[in-house]
């Protein structure tokens, strides 16, 4: 009986139970009765209820500010457009229409998003709790929030329904402006639909480098802190990194213990995305990772004595090398270059078959702008080089003065936390790159020269610097010195990562000429181009294998 | 095929060497000139090294597509297995030790600690896995993976008796991983749910041992506990259209809802009434 009332609150029929708690009641009287192997269900309906995951929806910002701007321009023909206002006067005109009821059925209630919202709704009307999360993606200012407000009012959406906004903020300016983006949503008195707060680790460090990112994240935390302090309130941050070290794929655990005091107070979102799940597969591996995630944020959340703050000479480390990343990822012939160096139509076939986004936002564009991080990441990772992560600490450690390179060691020396997360990081990461296979890369698939000279070459010069770099951080004669096991490990993968290497230079290589040859039977061909993808897709699912990473 | 470092383990070295035997075989079984990839395998392991790449691909560069997707296939079937070593040696090495990052050692070095009670109290981890219906696509091949290194740990399963073994590997080194448009949305969040499995169990552990020290603390402080504690939650990211998958309209979003509710109460309900009384866990390292 229990089991057809548990399929009829599946299927929304018959006689379903009205909530968790009354299905537990009956678990319970069972286990009164002494009923055999109930106990194991009463615990995970004591923990989870109906509810094992709860989905939180995403979209990108743009997406309602198009709407918005699309609905206003019908609307009002003869005003400026929404698009050319600049942030004060959209907040302020989105807010007179926040204020009026009527003015929100100028979104149509056939938008694509209003019925999100209203498909979001019945779930959460349905089941309270399960439904009530949207991820703002490029949250840019107080206007991006406001603009996804309505769109939920619209919908039916109410304070008293629960629903939470989560501004995502995900590029090194937006980090520094974010603390004013939820100060204005606070002023205007919108607490009642503002949840957790999200840093995203993945696109800042592609359109800025991981360490340019990371400071920026652990700086715009600090302020968060404050702000928290300063009004009295608190939110959970919501932490979006990804399974790659340029995307903030070490152990969560650890990341955690490098946090500024007072951001996290019994409360830790993350995303596990990639590689970030293989904690999770294995019941063992499982309850250890649980633990550690668990102790981490209880000693992140106690009082500590002993607090070491992160030098001000990291920002400055931050700086050079934000901007000589920067320089090189836009350079003007860039996405020339990365467009022959990275194998971007096999990506694109990978990422379709195994992926699960497109590869990137517009498709025929290789930019940085528009290039998805995972890919991106993927990309450097074949080519064995994973720029993101270290490409401008050579040249910033040059351009630092004495004083300031002490203080970064130091801060090492002494266990800063952040500190000693990041340089460990880099210096993994630094162990993996296999310049001899860039190299080729180079010589086999850049057909311009030029290209090569303008941008691999100096890569390559970077490379040693920032390993000397990081030699002269952390006091020691060589890469990963202090980890012998990694270094061999690493070594030996590399052996066999190689031979796909090679494979994938000459397939890529065959796969690029048949595109552009002049054929008599064009369905052989396409055959023969199919084939040669395939092979390439293998390839490259092998090299992520052997350097357990797919971006 | 082997890989040896000086610093790996015994124990592990020798699963290792095993499975590369086992791949060896596979590359053999798997078309009829196997001799052939398996010379080719063998040879080009020994020369790569990172100053010979040119000699290397000069030597490739006349291989038609066939030899070398057979060549790729093996070279990757390996790193797959040898993943799952190292995760099923990790895993052992996990069961033997205590520790130092661990709750054991935070609530030995706290005791009676009120600000351990209160933190106990806030305590609210939340996961959010993403949960794309591509996802789903892999897992008939990690089961396989998972199924072979489990059967080639310690000393089980004899590569030169067990047929059953040896088309295993051979189906390893023919299997396309190509994605499955036969797959409605419910099969496929319900094949992410099930991926989830082997985080209940693992759920359910921690969350009764962080409720078992709140108690304690309460107790002996005086401090009350509330009925209802649940430290350790699970969220799903399933992403949008414009920002995420394609086929993640409104309607998937409703029918994921629908889908995990079903998926998970299965999953629950079969838990509870299997003979063993708890979860199906499997035992290595793979799901």
């Amino acid at each position: 009986m229990i089991r057809d009332r548990l399929q009829g609150t599946i299927n929304n029929s018959g006689d379903a139970f009205a909530s968790a708690d009354e299905f537990l009641a009956e678990l319970r009287a069972l286990v009164e009765l002494g009923q055999d192997g109930v106990e194991w269900l009463v615990a995970a309906v004591e923990q989870f209820g109906f509810h094992l995951a709860y989905p939180h929806a995403r979209q990108h910002a743009k997406v309602y500010e198009a709407s918005i701007s699309a609905a206003l321009a019908e609307a009002f023909p003869d005003s400026p457009s929404y698009s050319s206002l600049d942030e004060r006067d959209r907040v302020e005109l989105l807010m007179r229409l926040l204020g009026q009821q009527q003015a929100w059925r100028m979104l149509p209630s056939d938008n694509p998003e209003v019925e999100r919202f209203r498909i979001m709704r019945e779930c959460n009307q349905r089941s309270p709790g399960t439904a009530n999360t949207i991820i703002i993606a490029g949250n840019r200012g107080a206007s991006d929030f406001l603009a996804v407000l309505i769109h939920a009012l619209r919908a039916g959406w109410s304070a008293a329904d629960g629903l939470q906004i989560v501004p995502l903020s995900e590029t090194v300016d937006d980090l520094q402006s974010f603390v004013q983006t939820i100060d204005t949503i606070l002023d205007l008195r919108l607490e009642a639909f503002l949840g957790p707060l999200m840093v995203g680790y993945s696109d800042s460090g592609k359109l800025d480098g991981v360490i340019a990112a990371r400071v920026a994240i652990y700086r715009c935390l600090v302020d968060l802190a404050a702000m928290f302090k300063r009004r009295g309130i608190r939110r959970p941050l919501y932490h979006g990194s990804g399974g790659s070290p340029g995307r903030a794929g070490e152990e969560i655990h650890l990341r955690i213990s490098t946090e500024p005091r007072g951001v996290v107070d019994g409360c830790y979102i993350n995303t596990i995305q990639g590689e970030a799940r293989q904690p999770f597969r294995d019941a063992d591996i499982a309850v250890r990772s649980l633990e550690r995630i668990s102790a981490a944020v209880l000693r992140a959340t106690m009082p500590n004595g002993q607090v070491v703050e992160l030098d001000q000479a990291w920002d400055a480390l931050a700086h050079h090398t934000g901007t000589a990343y920067t320089q090189l990822v836009r350079s003007p012939r860039f996405t020339e270059f990365l467009r022959q160096f990275i194998p971007a139509e096999v990506l694109r076939e990978f990422g379709r078959r195994i992926s699960s986004r497109p590869m990137a936002r517009i498709r025929t564009s290789l930019s940085v702008d528009n290039l998805r991080a995972i890919p991106w990441n993927f990309g450097w990772i074949i080519t064995r080089l994973s720029v993101p992560v270290w490409y401008g600490l050579g040249t910033a450690w040059q351009v630092l003065d004495a004083e300031t390179k002490e203080a970064i060691r130091r801060s090492y020396r002494q266990g800063q936390p952040f500190a000693v997360n990041l340089v460990n990081l880099i210096e993994k990461v630094l162990g993996t790159t296999v310049p001899g296979i860039a190299k080729m890369f180079g010589q086999m698939w850049v057909e311009d020269r030029e290209l090569v000279d303008l941008f691999l070459t100096p890569i390559l010069d970077e490379l040693e610097k920032a390993k000397a770099a990081i030699l002269d951080i952390r006091g020691s004669e060589a890469i990963l010195d202090n980890n012998q096991r990694l270094r061999e490990s690493i070594q030996v993968r590399n052996r066999y990562a190689a031979v796909l290497a090679c494979l994938l230079a000459i397939t890529v290589q065959k796969w690029r000429q048949l595109e552009v040859a002049t054929v008599l039977d064009e369905k052989q061909h396409q055959k023969e181009i199919e084939t040669e993808m395939n092979v390439a897709v293998t390839i490259t699912q092998g090299i992520a294998q052997f350097v357990r990473c797919h971006g | 095929m082997g890989m040896t470092t000086q610093n790996l383990p015994d124990r592990l070295r020798h699963r290792v060497k095993r499975l590369g035997e086992m791949i060896g075989l596979g590359v053999k079984l798997a078309s009829p000139d196997g001799e052939r990839i398996f010379s080719l395998v063998e040879q080009f392991r020994r020369q790569a090294e990172p100053s010979g790449l040119d000699q290397l691909v000069g030597e490739m560069r006349d291989l038609d597509a066939g030899t070398r997707m057979q060549l790729s296939r093996a070279y990757g079937g390996f790193a797959d297995l040898s993943n799952a070593a190292e995760d099923s040696y990790r895993i052992e090495s996990i069961r033997s030790k205590a520790d130092p990052h661990g709750l054991g050692s935070l609530f030995e070095s706290h005791g009676n600690d009120g600000a351990l009670f209160d933190a106990l109290l806030k305590l609210k981890v939340v996961l959010v896995f993403t949960a794309h219906p591509t996802e789903s696509k892999d897992v008939g091949h990690r089961q396989l993976v998972c199924e072979l290194a489990s059967r080639l740990a310690g000393d089980g399963g004899d590569l030169d008796q067990d047929q059953n073994l040896r088309s295993m590997a051979q189906e390893l080194l023919l299997l396309e991983r190509m994605p499955d448009s036969s797959k409605n949305v419910s099969q496929e969040i319900a094949e992410v749910v099930s991926d989830f499995r082997n985080m209940i169990p693992a759920i359910l552990k921690i969350a009764a041992v962080l409720r078992q020290k709140l108690l304690s603390l309460g107790e002996s402080l005086g401090r009350t506990v509330p009925a209802q504690y649940r430290p350790i939650r699970l969220a799903l990211w399933p992403g949008v259209d414009a920002d995420g998958n394609d086929r993640v309209t409104p309607p998937f979003f409703a029918e994921t809802v629908k889908s995990l509710r079903a998926g998970y109460s299965r999953l629950i309900w079969s838990g509870s009434n299997s003979s063993s009384r708890v979860m199906p866990i499997p035992t290595t390292a793979c799901r």
